[in-house]
């Protein structure tokens, strides 16, 4: 009888030791992670694109706000719908050099780089160049098509969907953009507003791929 | 004979600690894949055990109030440095307003909340555009009044935040108050 009241009594206390250094695990990983960092960091906003190209060991780079380093491989594929319905897949673009501008209309920098990008749209579209506009807008889309109207945009705009954000690195930040070669490679990506010199410097890039 | 029966008895609290064991270390591993879950950024909630968002309560969640009186209960935010959230009533129709949102129980009324002086701010790219809001430490002011007892009072502050360069998605940072009326 002696015995067993031993044994529950060494049940008892080795549950609760366990228990205990388990809590007090769990404490230090969420303490931990209150003193990490935020994700805030950016691109630098000057510099040129070779500074952009260089951004893998930069603490502001793309890789630094968790995008994945994606330069080189293709594009991920999408189809996706326009506020009014349309469709528009990344597919009808083959052979283009394409700058993909995630972007949503809370979004203050998103605006203040769409002027630039709607001028660099009629500068270079002629040469096999266009932007095309995400927005990560929630419901009602036709907020965006709205906002895109006033703003004067004259490149096409979609609706972006889970599938795409995953498929781009799980886009969180705003604006970020991913430059497409006529090969349908991505060149360059960007985290955050950088300057339209070096927006530009990236288009030219793309302009320069082969199909 | 009775050997044997200890036997039987010493097996079962065996199994039974080995039970024990599996199921704390199950409970354990639930927990943290939860809170994984939470910090996977992909959703726009977080709560208190999230530490993802950029806006966090700073005052304590513990109120005590004067029963069946208005009453006035400040909650101190803090906001990441470097980072600003837009005023509850920003300049444009199209950016997301900070809004404070509490869930009263029965015998807790609401009676208004009251936000800050937003300032405004401007992006060294474009100077002209000015932008409403808050930085730094930020301070509702919640009116309420509340029947003698304690009480639970569930509540989500609604936000956006951006740096010059980059807007982070929305989120809804929920939290509960616990409070006494005397």
């Amino acid at each position: 009888m002696r015995r067993n009241a031993l044994v529950i009594l060494g049940l008892v206390v080795g549950i609760t030791l366990m228990l205990w250094s388990g809590v007090m695990a769990y404490r230090e990983r969420r303490a931990a992670l209150m003193q990490a960092p935020q994700s805030v960091a950016l691109v630098p906003e000057a510099g040129s694109a070779d500074t952009v190209d260089a951004a893998s060991s930069d603490p502001n780079s793309p890789q630094a706000q968790g995008l994945p380093d994606m330069r080189g491989k293709l594009a991920p594929g999408f189809s996706l719908k326009t506020p009014d319905g349309k469709t528009v897949a990344l597919s009808d673009y083959k052979g283009k050099a394409v700058l993909i501008n995630f972007w949503a209309t809370w979004c203050a920098p998103c605006k203040l780089e769409m002027p630039w990008l709607i001028d660099l749209q009629k500068q270079y579209a002629a040469q096999g160049f266009t932007v095309l506009g995400v927005s990560e807008d929630d419901p009602p889309f036709e907020q965006v098509g709205t906002f895109a109207q006033k703003m004067g945009v004259n490149y096409p705009v979609v609706v972006a969907n889970d599938a795409v954000n995953r498929a781009y690195g799980n886009v969180d930040g705003l604006p970020t953009s991913y430059y497409i070669g006529r090969d349908g490679k991505i060149v360059a990506e960007t985290a955050g507003l950088i300057s339209k010199d070096d927006i530009e410097a990236n288009i030219k890039k793309i302009l320069a791929t082969k199909g | 004979m009775q050997s044997n029966v200890q036997r039987k008895r010493s097996g079962c609290v065996g199994v039974l600690f080995a039970v024990f064991c599996v199921a704390g270390a199950g409970i354990l591993q639930a927990q943290q894949s939860s809170w994984q879950m939470h910090d996977t950024g992909l959703g726009l909630h977080e709560d208190e055990g999230a530490n993802k968002g950029w806006v966090q309560l700073e005052s304590s969640r513990q109120i005590h109030v004067q029963a069946r009186r208005a009453q006035t209960v400040e909650l101190q935010f803090v906001i990441q440095d470097g980072l600003h959230i837009n005023a509850h009533q920003p300049h444009s129709p199209y950016l997301i307003p900070t809004t404070l949102t509490l869930s009263a129980p029965a015998g807790v009324h609401v009676l208004g909340v009251e936000y800050p002086q937003a300032k405004d701010y401007r992006f060294d790219f474009s100077p002209k555009d000015a932008l409403s809001v808050y930085t730094g430490s930020l301070r509702i002011a919640v009116r309420l009044r509340a029947q003698p007892g304690a009480f639970s009072l569930p509540a989500s502050l609604r936000y956006q935040a951006c740096d010059n360069h980059m807007c982070n998605p929305p989120k809804i940072f929920t939290f509960t108050l616990h409070g006494v009326a005397q």
